[in-house]
């Protein structure tokens, strides 16, 4: 073995097992608390969880988590808090999930219950959606995800907003300025009478995004600072939430732009380009709800309009490139009824159509194509407690998208307490799911495919959670392996005619095997000291199962992109109006080449870890609250690459300041 | 006789277990004959890399100009031209050429500043020529100072597609000729005396390769474009056409979703060989095209054959490339005149040109 490889192996090595030795270690220091009485008010109660969770791999991100990432995006929040892997560009780039291991697509985002993914590209951009429009994010894994919609082959993010109903007026204000010409702006008001209530959020993110770094991609090699990289995000969200008696109407509106300069390469030493992109967002949801003892209704219409303009010039000759501008816009429709005739007992219905358009055209090419999809969906759920310890489910979707009937992807799962309290289970999560192919995957000129058949995959879970409270000290964990066989997988690659284009083509068999591990603890010392730690591991083997020729050395090899190993650590500590954070994301790995060959040459990815600290204090006066908070991120200094040939800045600072008014 | 294949390595075994930053690797063709191959890489990767291959002793040498110089080649390498001792290899997507020593391959300088560069062109010790996709002018340097000299415009401005992009070229006594592929059908003429566009030949849609054989009849190769394509899409054809008179003399024409492309000539400049998945022969005499391929690609199924040859002006030897998914490292093939397989070699990413070092 190389001696780069066994660093890494023992980078890996440290990540896989560091964890738990941290929740012992954890354990231990709590043993020792025992004696400790003093309740406190921050460790959060363990009920039983809902039926409709039950045998379910779900994570939901706490909301202290989302408090603390006000500031950033839902990509630095799934990078550092889950075991989702996001391939970022850097700084304010694109981002994009692989979840287990799959491809970006295979990771579907729904906001209060609409789709978001692109009919165009079928990914998400993580790094155009701010944490301070997200009052609520969990994850469903693998086939959990079939509960909110099919496609999902990886998982599912879901994103909500909600109400609160106690709020008569509050203001709130963050303001953070941090290194490379960057500021960020954050209001949010809210008031309301119990009765209805109004929540305006409104945000601006803009930065140079200038950093220096060291170009070892050009010779010489040379201190350079980044150009070209500079970015300006606003957005907005509305929401109106009403409620009489037992029904509630909400309706929700989400406004975004971004425009981003798109840095070159490394070894770029060209003449002068432009290039950006431009995103625009507009969302809106109507949602009615009607709960009862024993059953709910719920019916929503959402309208998702997307603009994406991308432009490269060459600026001496004024040659454009590409001037591409899509349009995409779906409207969704979507119902369901719950009924739980007894506790131990739910069963849940639900369809759903959506209508996409996707309108494409690049000026400069002058081709470009307009499709529509009209697709429906219907799920049926049941979920059942048979013995006190022993729940299961049983859903299955039936769908139809351009006259293409598939009539049964079901999911079943069940959960068995390994205690009356229902501290610890084992879970098992069996289900079949697809995926319809994006529209640039059916007709992008030149190499879409009209004739790709959907992916098509099975996959299996197996978790045991345990959660558990002694005194003042919570801990929580979950360990679960999964496995899924996805076949019909979406490849772009060189056209089988031998043109000089690629196209899109259901190529292969792809088998994506892994295990996630999350832990969290929380524990108060006597003194008032709280504790406070995170841990994520995952390890996701994607590979490549029938390469056809002889000589195609990528049968059996990782996927480029993906990395084996991930894993991402948080602590925190309060005492008294002081906090202390570190979160430190592990990226293991990641191949460049489809047969994994590893030289000196950059063609691998190194692995590394970063370090970023946060040092806080809150001042409370009255109805009036403050904190200021600085912010180092990369404390190491670490040198690394996401992307090949991408610089990445070094060490940086923040300093965040919140207002808070609430009446 | 030719020496053999010497490699001066500092640091044993090119690939070894060196952590980054690592040593750097030296290396002497000095005397050998030998043929650099440009692998691509894959656009916005920034991972092409430029391998060694000695027909002498079979041996490769891949990551070459890395291995010597310590820094990346940059993002998709597109060409080779070898002109006395030096090796000028235009990196397209980074917007250079790097020029290296073509017995050492160290870094000798660079020209930077660059839209898109295709192929270069050495006329004589002060002047050389680089075509470009983007740029809509031929860029004019000096190949011993690496100098930018002067530009030739070639900017069409009635056409609504951005023209010309200029790729190939071949000399006709003081005349340049260059292909413009990219939603195009011209070929330019360029005095090389004055440094001035005098003419163009219409030909078929998209020619994307040019020969000029023994008798001063250049061969030009169209691929027609694609389904949907705004510009057109027709059959792909083969053009011969004289010199001196820039009269077309003899067409043919693929059938409507054939793809072929790099065209070469054999070494005596009396045999057409190109790719159109497998590679196919015809000698310059013949009156249509071969109806058998020479050599027969085990791919096409899957990734649609060859993707790049070349032919050893030396002796007429084949070296055929295979990207295979260009997502890993590619194959050379190499055959004898006759088709014969001699070696098969890996290289890097999407093996894409070659350069042939003769002295």
């Amino acid at each position: 073995m190389k001696p780069n490889q066994r660093g890494q192996r023992k980078l890996i090595a440290k990540v896989g097992v560091g964890l738990f030795f941290l929740l012992l270690m954890f354990l231990n220091s709590k043993a020792q608390k025992l004696t400790d009485t003093i309740p406190i008010k921050e460790v959060k109660v363990f009920g039983k969880q809902p039926i409709e969770e039950a045998g379910t791999i779900t994570t939901h991100i706490d909301t202290l988590v989302l408090q603390m990432l006000k500031t950033q995006t839902i990509s630095e929040l799934l990078s550092s808090y889950t075991p989702v892997f996001i391939k970022s560009y850097g700084r304010g780039s694109i981002a994009t999930a692989s979840f287990r291991g799959t491809a970006p697509s295979h990771t579907q985002v729904y906001w209060n219950g609409v789709k978001l993914n692109s009919p165009m590209r079928g990914d998400v951009d993580f790094s155009l959606f701010p944490v301070y429009f997200i009052d609520d994010l969990s994850l469903q894994h693998g086939g959990s995800s079939l509960q909110s919609g099919s496609g999902a082959l990886g998982g599912s993010v879901l994103i909500n907003n909600k109400a609160d109903w106690t709020d008569r007026f509050s203001v709130r204000y963050v303001q953070t300025i941090e290194s490379f010409s960057t500021n960020k702006e954050y209001l949010n008001l809210g008031f309301g009478n119990g009765k209805i209530q109004f929540k305006t959020r409104v945000f601006s993110d803009r930065s140079k995004n200038d950093f220096p770094y060291f170009n070892y991609g050009v010779l010489p090699m040379h201190e350079a600072v980044q150009t070209n990289a500079q970015y300006s995000k606003s957005g907005l969200l509305q929401e109106v939430y009403s409620r009489f008696k037992n029904q509630l109407v909400s309706v929700k509106l989400w406004a975004y732009q971004s425009d981003r300069d798109l840095p070159q390469l490394m070894s770029f030493e060209g003449d002068a380009r432009k290039e950006t992109q431009n995103d625009q967002n507009l969302r809106a949801i109507v949602n009615w709800k009607c709960i009862k003892e024993k059953n709910k209704v719920e019916w929503f219409c959402g309208l998702n309009i997307s603009r994406l303009n991308y432009f490269r010039s060459s600026t001496e000759a004024n040659f454009v490139n590409f001037d591409s501008r899509s349009k995409e816009q779906s409207f969704t429709n979507q119902f369901n009824y719950d009924w739980s005739p007894k506790e131990t007992l739910s069963f849940n219905w639900s369809l759903n159509t959506t209508y996409s358009t996707v309108s494409v055209f690049d000026y400069a090419r002058k081709a470009g194509y307009d499709q529509d999809q009209l697709a429906f969906s219907v799920l049926n759920s049941a979920h059942l407690q048979v013995f006190p310890q022993f729940a299961m489910s049983f859903l299955f979707r039936s769908e139809w998208y351009d006259g293409r009937l598939i009539k049964f992807i079901p999911a079943f799962g069940t959960e068995y307490w390994l205690d009356k309290k229902q501290l610890s289970s084992l879970k098992l999560n069996l289900s079949r799911n697809y995926h319809q192919p994006s529209l640039n995957d059916l007709y992008w000129i030149p190499g879409g495919n009209p004739n790709l058949k959907p992916e098509d995959g099975f996959s299996g879970d197996l978790a045991f959670s345990y959660k558990g409270k002694e005194g003042s000290t919570s801990f929580e964990g979950q360990i679960t392996g999964f496995a899924s066989l996805i076949d019909n997988w979406i490849v772009w690659q060189p056209s089988a005619s031998g043109a000089y284009y690629w196209e899109a083509n259901n190529l292969r068999k792809v088998f994506a095997r892994g295990t996630e591990i999350q832990v969290s603890g929380q524990t108060k010392a006597a003194n008032g000291i709280v504790f406070n730690l995170r841990g994520n591991y995952s390890y996701s083997a994607t590979s490549n199962m029938d390469a056809v020729p002889s000589v195609d050395d990528s049968r059996g090899k990782q996927l480029i992109y993906i990395p084996k190993h991930k894993a991402n650590l948080f602590a925190e500590t309060d005492f008294k109006a002081y906090y202390l954070k570190i979160n430190a994301p592990f990226i293991g790995k990641r191949y460049t080449s489809s047969n994994n060959v590893e030289s000196d040459y950059e063609k691998v990815l190194n692995p590394y870890w970063l370090v970023n600290l946060t040092l806080g204090k809150r001042f409370d006066w009255k109805q009036l609250q403050t904190d200021v908070s600085l912010n180092v991120e990369n404390l190491t200094n670490a040198d690394y690459m996401a992307i090949l040939w991408r610089s990445m800045p070094g060490r940086y600072y923040s300093l965040t300041v919140q207002i808070q008014f609430r009446k | 006789m030719k020496k053999r294949l010497y490699l001066m390595i500092c640091v044993l075994g090119l690939f070894s277990c060196a952590k980054s930053p690592v040593d750097t690797v030296f290396f002497d063709f000095t005397g050998n004959s030998g043929v650099y191959i440009v692998n691509e890489g894959n656009f916005m990767y920034g991972n092409s890399s430029l391998s060694f291959y000695d027909p002498i002793t079979k041996r490769v040498v891949n990551h070459v100009f890395q291995a010597r110089n310590s820094a990346p080649l940059g993002d998709v390498a597109q060409s080779m031209t070898i002109w006395n001792n030096l090796g000028f290899i235009v990196v397209n997507n980074s917007g250079k050429i790097y020029i290296i020593d073509s017995s050492t391959a160290e870094y000798k300088g660079s020209i930077s500043g660059l839209s898109s560069p295709r192929y270069i062109h050495v006329i004589n010790s002060q002047k050389a020529y680089i075509t470009d996709l983007y740029a809509r002018k031929i860029t004019i340097f000096d190949p011993s100072t690496f100098k930018i000299t002067g530009k030739i415009q070639v900017n069409n401005s009635k056409s609504e597609f951005n023209q010309h992009a200029t790729e190939q070229m071949i000399q006709y006594k003081n005349l340049v000729f260059t292909n413009c592929w990219s939603y195009d059908n011209k070929i330019l003429v360029i005095d090389t005396n004055t440094d001035q566009l005098v003419d163009s030949i219409e030909v078929f849609k998209q020619p994307n390769s040019l020969v000029i054989d023994k008798n001063n009849k250049i061969w030009v190769l169209t691929d027609g474009g694609f389904e949907g394509n705004s510009y057109g899409y027709e059959k792909p054809g083969l053009l011969k056409i004289d010199a001196k008179t820039r009269e077309i003399e003899r067409t043919f024409r693929f059938a409507l979703g054939e793809h072929p492309l790099s065209l070469c000539l054999n070494a005596g400049n009396d045999s057409l060989l190109f790719l159109n998945r497998h590679v196919w022969k015809m000698a310059v005499a013949d009156k249509k095209l071969p109806e058998q391929p020479f050599i027969i690609s085990a791919n096409v199924n899957l990734y649609g054959g060859f993707y790049s040859l070349a032919i050893d002006p030396s002796n007429s030897e084949i070296y055929v490339g295979d990207a295979i998914d260009h997502a890993q490292n590619g194959v050379v093939h190499r055959y004898n005149p006759s088709g014969k397989l001699i070696d098969e070699f890996k290289v890097g990413i999407s093996p894409g040109g070659f350069a042939f070092k003769t002295e």
